[in-house]
């Protein structure tokens, strides 16, 4: 979108539609870079706040998406070699690899969009007491061991159960929307 | 690495409970192009998955974090206050449907904001939020009276990008701020998803407005959208899918 005026209640507004149109593409940027679940909105809202502040150097007309997930990959990076706060970031010797494998020239947001669409097809196909289990753990935010308890169920059962239901759900999007390429 | 001691560990990661050990042979199996791939991939749609299911991770509550971050670290140094002023303004306007005297809670507000800026200025967006919360839990007993909105009308998924859900919602701009109406599904609306989706679209809405989980839902009785906004062609976007592979 174009950033056209400087007004300080105008860059609001335009930041506040990039946010729009950017989060959801940005916040799965930042998790397929290797931050932990839990830290992926703090560091996506840092890039956005970095980004709003920067905004004056954007060059209009260019691919703002392709410059914020930058300014984000430049965030987990300086994370990376910040020995003090490792926590954000999966295991270093998983983030580096997730660091270093990852382009900021991806093709979002619209594809997320359609992953999600395909997503919840496939999520309405599984037994209700899997989706019951899903719903738990994601718009509950419990984890296994926290559902296990609940459950009165061992945590490694509920950890597999989990695990075959995100299987069975990869593999029927991919089914859905047709594999990515190698 | 044996598939199923590849599909533990994934497991265990994506629980977070990964020991180092674990991590270091995870990270050895990783080296396999497809694993890694396979990793990213789970990373993502189950990262895609919680922002639409968890409340706290809504664009919604994401924005206003953003916001709320800019307004801390001090810039803008007024944004916070008049995103919540305008927030108020909008719920103000709501009151006046209602037939109620008029309030200003927006120069209230602002004059606490002031002080707190400069004698507690880490304490001011706490009130504030507080005052939100305070004041949108008191609206939701008495909003339901018939109301008129003006605005656009955006589809949650097409144009708000929220979920996946093609529900029909009015977005109104106050100042620089905007409130987001969401449709309750009835006859009125039924039929007119179209003209949601083909959105951003000017529409009017008349009907009772409640406020749940800090989220405005709106009953139309009526909503008229110019007939020279017609339903644009079916998308025939077909770009791959798995971002960032």
């Amino acid at each position: 979108m174009p950033l056209t005026n400087t007004t300080e209640e105008q860059k609001l507004r335009d930041f506040e539609s990039l946010v729009q149109e950017h989060q959801i593409g940005l916040r799965v940027f930042v998790r397929a870079l290797g931050v932990e679940e839990g830290w992926v909105d703090d560091v996506a809202q840092e890039a956005f706040v970095i980004a709003y502040r920067r905004l004056d150097t954007f060059e209009t007309g260019t691919d703002f998406g392709r410059w914020l997930r930058g300014i984000a990959r430049h965030l987990v990076a300086n994370e990376r070699r910040k020995k003090a706060r490792h926590s954000r970031l999966l295991p270093l010797v998983l983030a580096d690899m997730l660091l270093d494998s990852v382009s900021d020239d991806t093709r979002e947001p619209d594809s997320s969009s359609r992953l999600l669409g395909a997503m919840h097809e496939c999520v309405k196909q599984l037994p209700s007491r899997s989706r019951d289990l899903l719903e738990r753990r994601y718009a509950g935010g419990e984890t296994a061991a926290t559902l296990a308890r609940q459950l009165r169920l061992n945590a490694d059962s509920v950890r597999q159960n989990l695990l075959r239901i995100r299987v069975a759900v990869k593999q029927c999007i991919e089914q859905r929307v047709g594999a990515s390429k190698p | 690495m044996s598939p199923e001691r590849y599909q533990e560990l994934l497991g265990r990661l994506l629980e977070q409970e990964l020991s180092h050990e674990e991590a270091q042979e995870l990270a050895a199996a990783l080296r396999d192009p497809q694993l890694l791939r396979d990793l990213r991939q789970h990373l993502v749609i189950w990262d895609l998955w919680s922002q639409s299911q968890a409340p706290e991770r809504s664009s919604e509550a994401f924005l206003k974090a953003c916001i709320t971050r800019l307004n801390i670290t001090g810039e803008p140094r007024n944004a916070f206050t008049n995103a919540v002023r305008e927030e108020l303004e909008a719920e103000f306007l709501k009151s006046q449907s209602r037939q109620r005297q008029p309030r200003r809670p927006s120069r209230l507000l602002e004059s606490l904001v002031q002080i707190f800026r400069f004698r507690f200025a880490w304490l001011a967006p706490v009130a504030v939020a507080g005052l939100v919360l305070l004041f949108w839990f008191g609206s939701t007993r008495t909003a339901h009276a018939l109301i008129t909105i003006q605005g656009d009308a955006v589809c949650t998924a097409c144009v708000l990008h929220e979920n996946n859900e093609h529900l029909p919602a009015i977005r109104v701009t106050t100042g620089g701020s905007n409130s987001i109406y969401y449709l309750e599904r009835n006859k009125t609306v039924a039929g007119l998803q179209d003209y949601f989706c083909n959105g951003p679209t000017p529409a009017t809405a008349s009907g009772t407005a409640t406020v749940h989980l800090q989220r405005n839902l709106f009953n139309a009785v009526r909503v008229i959208i110019p007939a020279s906004n017609s339903p644009r062609p079916t998308s025939t976007n077909n770009a791959p899918f798995f971002p960032l592979i």
